[in-house]
């Protein structure tokens, strides 16, 4: 046996027996990452809102208006509930929905004589998205039932006049007068000829809210194994191995570069298994899975050697995890590991993607995608940087820190 | 087969060591005698390399340690102070990677992997994690880790601190199997029984230095076979080694308020006067000890204090 294989071998029989770290330092971004499925679900997500409708008038025209909120893309974004107006000021104010329109009393009268009327609308200040749609979906109903009272004012009216429900002959009615309508308009209702051509530029971003955070998850992962597996260092050296390895005739680059690869592989396995939970959170198949893996495995054998130099820096164990520790903290933040680039100040975020792990996870994002143009420059630019923290390691393991 | 000549050692103002100089034979058990803190593990640390000196020169098998490393390196085995021991590994893992340190593989590692579990009394209890044993157990283990390469130079650095008076014995026959196959070892320890026991010549050292060398009978003639006593109770230092030292053949080694050390010729006949004396001058008499020659008093005499001050 190689002194390389003996190191290899001893470090990886060591770090899988430690089951309690392993499992905190893989456990934790997986913790979240599950959470954040649990929170967002799974595959293509879309904001999901509940409009309250408390209808006063009871007619068959203020009946029409509900429906309205649940056809074609819109049904998929709202779940429209029919309520009484205290209810639905009640499940207002204890924030139970995105909405709640009121269709006062008399609105098909004054809605047939054209005459002016206002719609309530209560709209859920702690919401983004779904209040606005509401709102803009609403103007958008009070403009067409405008015009349609315009177009089919007369029609209407002799159906409001056979009671709760318009009788057969009054829709027939109205279905020939409809159809008379788009006759006369179709020159005006055509589209123009006049195409759009789609364009979208950029990375393809993942359509789901956990797969966006999956690759950050990833690299506080890393981080996390980096700063675990870097203190061994400090728990070698405290229980004298690392001395007396200092006395053997074996280089403690050799030690150092076994140690590293350990930590590669372990980290490759980690980033592998995350990327697939990533992958199964989109729901779809994502391309580049197994370049991204080894990326991000390459990149964290980087932050070990950094963590590691941090820590053998230092004058005492303490000092160095707790130093590492923040370090590594400070590197999860502003390096997307716990949010997303994109949910940050634009000049933090320039930052972020300027610290090692950053640029890594922005890397990793563009193989993801598949759009990692000069890839085997960043690979060398990665090498080289763990090949200078490797060599500032093996000098401070030799002047001091090892005897 | 070890040679160090004039061995210096200084980290700012403090010279930890000072001048050490000493050879040691194939087979020769070499004892570094001294109190916490005298110089014996900077001394180890100088022969293996992990410290480098600030002068002199370290061979050994002929192999300079700070020019050639590599190959003075080979010929050692470190057993250090601390348990060098990896807990959640077995002890065979243990012996395996320590041996595959040193280069060793295949069939030769299983082999010496074998021995050395033997050697230390753990063949049955080798695929138990190190986390389980005794503290007996883990120094032996810790011994068998320097010895797994058969390496020709042994350096064990209190190689029994912290351990039962059993497994102390225990370690003592493995120094000595180590040594009758041939082994130069160095052996550092601070309890005079082990040095007197096990040594075949002894350096007593002391702030640095080597204060006196040879084997234990050559040390126990410098004391000249005077008995040493020691009176403890409530004495006046300077008037109770005044009053001792007018009596024939005693020479006042250490005088203190509760303890006065005296080098006695024929100490069991003169012991009676000297109490007397002692009474008479208004001393309290509470115990009394008396030694015949030994590593102790030679270091009392040679430094004035006790070994485990």
């Amino acid at each position: 046996m190689t002194a390389f294989a003996a190191f290899f071998r001893k470090d990886m029989q060591r770090w899988l027996r430690d089951r309690a770290a392993l499992g905190a330092w893989v456990g934790i971004p997986v913790f979240v990452g599950l959470l954040l499925a649990l929170v967002f679900g799974r595959g293509e997500t879309r904001p999901q809102g509940v409009l309250l409708v408390a209808d006063l008038d009871q007619t068959f025209l203020s009946r029409s208006v509900a429906p309205a909120f649940t056809q074609g893309e819109l049904g998929r974004s709202f779940t429209v509930a029919s309520v009484e107006l205290d209810e639905g000021l009640r499940r207002m104010r204890r924030g139970e929905a995105s909405a709640l329109l009121v269709i006062p009393e008399g609105f098909s009268d004054r809605f047939l004589r054209s005459e002016p009327q206002t719609l309530k609308l209560w709209t859920n200040p702690s919401q983004a998205i779904m209040p606005d749609l509401a709102r803009e979906t609403t103007a958008i109903l009070a403009e067409v039932g405008w015009y349609l009272q315009q177009a089919l004012g007369r029609e209407l009216r002799a159906m409001a006049g056979t009671g709760p429900w318009p009788a057969d002959a009054s829709i027939a009615m109205l279905a020939v007068r409809a159809a008379a309508l788009a006759r006369e308009g179709r020159a005006l209702l055509d589209s123009p000829p006049i195409a759009i051509e789609e364009k979208i530029t950029g990375a393809k971003q993942p359509a789901n809210m956990a797969a966006a955070m999956a690759p950050g998850v990833v690299f506080m992962a890393l981080l996390f194994l980096a700063f675990g597996l870097s203190g061994d260092l400090w728990v070698e050296k405290s229980s004298g191995t690392l001395q007396r390895l200092a006395a053997s005739p074996a280089p403690v680059e050799v030690f150092l570069a076994a140690k590293t690869l350990a930590a590669v592989l372990l980290m490759g396995c980690v980033s592998a298994a995350g990327l697939v939970l990533g992958q199964w959170l989109a729901g779809g198949a994502q391309s580049g899975l197994a370049a991204a893996a080894l990326w991000a495995a390459l990149s964290g054998g980087m932050l070990f050697l950094l963590m590691a130099l941090v820590q053998t820096l230092c004058r005492s164990e303490r000092q160095g995890r707790t130093l590492a520790n923040v370090a590594a903290l400070l590197l999860m933040m502003a390096g997307g590991a716990m949010f997303p680039f994109e949910a940050m100040p634009a000049a933090v975020a320039r930052i972020g993607r300027l610290t090692p792990n950053g640029w890594a996870l922005a890397e990793m994002r563009a193989i993801l995608a598949g759009d990692c143009p000069g890839i085997a420059w960043k690979i060398v630019l990665l090498a080289a940087m763990s090949a200078v923290l490797f060599a500032a390691i093996s000098a401070r393991l030799k002047k001091g820190f090892a005897a | 087969m070890i040679l160090v000549e004039q061995l210096e050692k200084s980290y700012g103002e403090v010279r930890a060591v000072n001048g050490v100089s000493f050879e040691v034979q194939p087979g020769e058990i070499f004892g570094l005698l001294g109190p916490n803190g005298a110089g014996k593990t900077t001394t180890i640390h100088c022969l293996c390399g992990l410290v480098s000196p600030t002068a002199g020169k370290v061979r050994i098998g002929g192999a300079d340690v700070q020019r050639d490393r590599v190959a003075a390196r080979r010929q050692m085995g470190l057993a250090p102070q601390e348990l060098a021991l990896y807990e959640s590994l077995s002890a065979r893992e243990n012996l395996e990677y320590w041996a595959g340190v040193y280069g060793l593989g295949g069939a030769q590692l299983r082999q010496r992997v074998g021995e050395a579990l033997e050697l230390a009394g753990l063949a049955d209890r080798g695929r138990e994690p190190v986390r389980r044993f005794s503290g007996g157990m883990k120094r032996r283990l810790n011994f068998a880790c320097a010895c797994v390469h058969r390496p020709r130079v042994l350096l064990l650095d209190e190689p029994t601190a912290g351990v039962d008076p059993q497994s102390r014995a225990r370690l003592l026959d493995l120094v000595q199997a180590q040594a009758s196959a041939g082994a130069a070892v160095v052996y550092t320890t601070h309890y005079m029984e082990e040095a007197q026991q096990l040594c075949h010549r002894i350096a007593v050292i002391d702030h640095g230095r080597i204060i006196a060398i040879g084997t234990l009978e050559q040390l126990r003639s410098l004391i000249g076979g005077r008995d040493v006593l020691r009176v403890a109770g409530r004495m006046d230092g300077p008037r109770a080694a005044e009053a001792a030292a007018r009596m024939e053949g005693v020479e006042v080694l250490s005088a203190a308020e509760d303890l006065l050390s005296m080098r006695v010729e024929d100490g069991a006949r003169k012991l009676e006067p000297i109490l007397e004396t002692l009474r008479r001058s208004g001393m309290e008499v509470r115990s009394v000890s008396l030694e015949q020659p030994s590593l102790e008093s030679l270091f009392l005499q040679l430094t004035g204090k006790e070994l485990r001050e």
